[in-house]
């Protein structure tokens, strides 16, 4: 498999405060990846400026050979929390945005989708809940034919019965070619997607491992992610 | 990629929303005036005065003409409410994650947010004229007066003329053009200052130093526009011994600060102003 990410000596301060120091990292096509890390580790900022939207980094930054903000962007599917669209605006003009806006996105396949997730196109924003928003924007990030999709907590409002089928059917959404890095607390439901594991702790990427080398050593990816703050519990 | 056009596009689309709101808000008050001129002034003859010619008119065409003048009137307090929000819109689009994710250059976004802002106000304004020139229509045509008083009127534009009205057009795309540029010049600075300051600072503090920020940008505006002014004005082109270069200088001056001030936003947008997280 091919180098499809490959992120070096990335480091990003806000406001004099070190959010993330010296990272390296590389993915590689056809992946799901698990970024794990406590809360305000720095996954979604990580995300965001793989997605160019975060600024004012230092480092390089390289996907599928775009190293420019604009041209990574064709490359990669965010999920946004649409908070550029007004609570009047229905799920039927949102999608008519995207498919104007992003020359990747595939209208059938959304549609699928929102027939998956139960969601009614001429729903206003006002009138989804919380879970079902998020339901929205997974299936709005999936219509798009990306080499890389960036889920930043994407199941937080979700049932658990739902948020499962989103789970399991998650790798039929994606092409073969194109790697999945995802973020999530609920590290057991998606456990047994996952490729591969980032850990983030300390500013920086502490750790990167095959999800099958962590089931070789009769761990759970549970277990691997919490043992990482064992000796934090213990004081 | 996404292409210029589209976005521009895309992005007329999402202003014209509040154009077409502040429209119907002006339209509905202006019939409020009118309705109340109408009622305040019942019983008085309804007559056209031309000159020394008085001729009188239907109670209708008088009531749409008063209409026509009252929409000219109210276009202006339009006008001001629409820079306003435009400039409100366009700075939260300059900061929108979801539109900041659209596969574009910093450069081409910020022209279109800037351009479609201005070009939905030519619109706010194609709309206003329309409604005046309906609504005069019915008096233009049946009153014999009004027609002969037109038909007499004689429209001699000369050369000199028409370079000063297309002069005047080209300052008011740049005047209105530099708000915007201005506006988000002070905006995105400001930002960008206040993600320097250290985490934890008091709202009380925070609030201090954007407010100094923003009177320290405007008076380096002022003096940076003032001395770019005056030096154009010392090595102007336009000087042809005529002594009738101020035109063409104040359009040179406002096309290069309107360039710089564009410029500055651009490095800012691309080097430091993130989108807002949601």
């Amino acid at each position: 498999m091919s180098d499809l990410l490959t992120i070096k000596d990335l480091t990003y301060k806000k406001n004099q405060k070190t959010i993330l120091k010296d990272v390296d990292l590389t993915l590689t096509s056809g992946k799901i990846v698990a970024l794990l890390g406590e809360n305000g580790a720095g996954k979604t900022t990580l995300m965001r400026i793989i997605a160019g939207v975060a600024k004012n980094y230092k480092g390089q930054i390289d996907l599928a050979g775009a190293t420019k903000e604009a041209e990574r962007k064709t490359k990669l599917s965010f999920t946004d929390g649409l908070t550029g669209f007004s609570d009047s605006t229905k799920i039927v003009q949102i999608v008519r945005f995207y498919s104007t806006i992003f020359q990747d996105f595939d209208e059938n396949e959304f549609d699928e989708l929102r027939k998956f997730m139960k969601l009614d196109p001429d729903m206003k924003l006002s009138q989804l809940s919380r879970g079902m928003r998020e339901k929205l924007i997974i299936a709005l990030t999936f219509a798009r034919k990306a080499d890389l999709y960036l889920l930043d907590e994407p199941f937080g409002g979700i049932d658990a019965m739902a948020r499962k089928k989103i789970i399991n059917s998650i790798i039929l959404w994606k092409d073969e070619k194109s790697t999945i890095l995802i973020s999530d607390h609920f590290v057991n439901e998606i456990s047994s997607l996952l490729d591969e594991v980032v850990i983030v702790k300390n500013h920086t990427v502490l750790e990167h491992k095959s999800a099958d080398d962590i089931r070789q050593n009769n761990k759970s990816i549970e277990e691997y992610y919490e043992s990482f703050y064992a000796d934090e519990d213990d004081e | 990629m996404t292409s210029f056009n589209t976005l521009f596009n895309r992005m007329f689309q999402e202003k014209s929303k509040s154009v077409y709101l502040i429209y119907l808000i002006q339209a509905f008050a202006t019939l409020c005036f009118t309705i109340m001129m109408t009622v305040s002034a019942g019983g008085h003859s309804q007559e056209v005065v031309v000159g020394n010619e008085r001729e009188s008119i239907n109670p209708i065409v008088e009531f749409l003409f008063m209409f026509a003048v009252m929409m000219f009137m109210t276009s202006f307090i339009a006008a001001f409410v629409y820079w306003i929000v435009s400039s409100v819109k366009n700075e939260r689009i300059n900061r929108s994650q979801t539109w900041r994710l659209i596969p574009i250059s910093d450069t081409k976004f910020l022209l279109s947010n800037f351009g479609t802002a201005f070009f939905t106000y030519i619109w706010l304004g194609i709309l206003e004229i329309a409604t005046v020139i309906v609504a005069s229509l019915p008096l233009l045509l049946s009153s014999k007066e009004i027609k002969i008083a037109l038909q007499r009127s004689n429209f001699d534009f000369s050369a000199q003329d028409w370079g000063q009205l297309l002069g005047g057009l080209f300052l008011i795309i740049l005047l209105g053009y530099a708000w915007y540029a201005v506006v988000s010049l002070i905006n995105l600075s400001s930002r960008s200052i206040m993600d320097f300051l250290p985490s934890g600072s008091s709202k009380v503090l925070v609030f201090f130093v954007r407010l100094v920020t923003v009177i320290v940008i405007i008076w380096l505006l002022a003096y940076a526009g003032t001395t770019l002014f005056s030096v154009i004005g010392r090595f102007t082109p336009f000087d042809f011994g005529t002594g009738d270069s101020g035109v063409g200088t104040t359009l040179l001056a406002f096309l290069a600060f309107d360039v710089i001030v564009t410029l500055i936003d651009i490095l800012l947008l691309n080097k430091f102003v993130e989108a807002k997280q949601n």
